[in-house]
């Protein structure tokens, strides 16, 4: 039976929205996130200081992103090389409107809708890259059978999935390769009775397809390694 | 003759620009390149949505949206209407 988040993912959420404020950027995104992940007193903060990213270096990065975030850093970076400077097509240059869906939301899950516009009214509002991440780490926890969703699987989704993500790393100088195999190995998949594990294969491809479609619908970025995360839930 | 000078200077210009920055997006890597156009049709849209956002409050009709858009005062209608009241 899943029993939802543990209190630590509240702690990470916490501690990413204190270090916007302490900051002063406008919207909580990926790389906050990432300083609240690396900001616990835990095995996941040590895996990702062996990687150097450790909290202070990764508040650096986020300094460095603002205030669109590493998200739009990571979207100027690519839409160079096809000659459209991202900093001019931003006409209003406000950074709330990166975040507004443009799309139609599907109906379910249901109250999808006010729990966005919760994220919205946050000081500072949570950005639909943050919202995004949140919910395949949802997803990823459900889809390896786990009974409660922990900041490791947000960690996971984050290096496997998103270029904002992608682009604090290579600030950082971190292989993402190797911190994903470190993610791996240290948190592997729970040990489930043989039933359990049949039922959960049954539908992994058509899980794992979903979590990315919907993380790409949210954040509106194409994700950069949806293979990554088969190796999270079946290795 | 000074005119005519300085507009065939803008000209040869405009076309070396125009040049490197074809030669800029063809030598890129498809992938990079296949994800950017992806990311530019959202942010199209995103621009779009606060396009006729701003129309709105400026007490545009949807008819006269559409015209502008291109498209039927219903495709623009049911695009946007759910976004009405939410800026």
């Amino acid at each position: 039976m899943f029993k939802g988040d543990e209190p630590a993912v509240g702690m990470v959420f916490r501690r990413a929205v204190g270090s916007a404020r302490r900051l002063g950027h406008p919207r909580v995104g990926v790389e906050h996130l990432l300083v609240g992940l690396a900001g616990g007193d835990d095995v996941l903060a040590e895996v990702l200081a062996r990687h150097g990213a450790t909290s202070d270096a990764l508040e650096e990065t986020a300094r460095a992103a603002a205030p669109l975030g590493a998200g739009a850093a990571a979207d100027a970076e690519s839409l160079a090389l096809i000659g459209v400077d991202l900093d001019r097509l931003l006409l209003s240059g406000e950074p709330r409107s990166l975040d507004r869906l443009v799309r139609r939301q599907p109906l379910f899950p249901l109250g999808s809708g006010s729990a966005r516009r919760r994220c919205a009214s946050w000081d500072p509002p949570l950005g639909l890259d943050a919202q995004g991440a949140y919910e395949a780490s949802l997803r990823l926890a459900l889809a390896r059978g786990e009974r409660r969703h922990r900041p490791e699987h947000l960690a996971m989704v984050l290096a496997s999935l998103d270029p904002g993500v992608d682009w604090v790393l290579v600030q950082l100088g971190t292989d993402r390769r190797g911190l994903l195999q470190d993610l791996e190995r240290t948190f592997p998949p729970p040990q489930r009775s043989s039933m359990l594990r049949g039922a959960r294969s049954l539908l992994r491809s058509t899980r794992q397809r979903h979590l990315v479609r919907r993380y790409q619908r949210t954040t509106g970025r194409s994700s950069i390694g949806p293979a990554d995360l088969a190796s999270f839930v079946a290795p | 003759m000074l005119t005519f000078l300085a507009a065939a200077y803008a000209d040869s210009v405009l076309v070396d620009e125009v040049a490197a920055q074809a030669e800029r997006s063809t030598s890129a890597d498809p992938e990079v390149g296949l994800r950017a156009v992806a990311r530019l049709r959202r942010l199209a849209e995103q621009l779009e949505a606060d396009q006729v956002a701003a129309a709105r409050r400026a007490g545009w009709t949807w008819q006269d949206i559409a015209l502008r858009l291109g498209v039927t005062k219903q495709t623009v209608h049911r695009k946007y209407r759910h976004r009405e009241g939410r800026q």
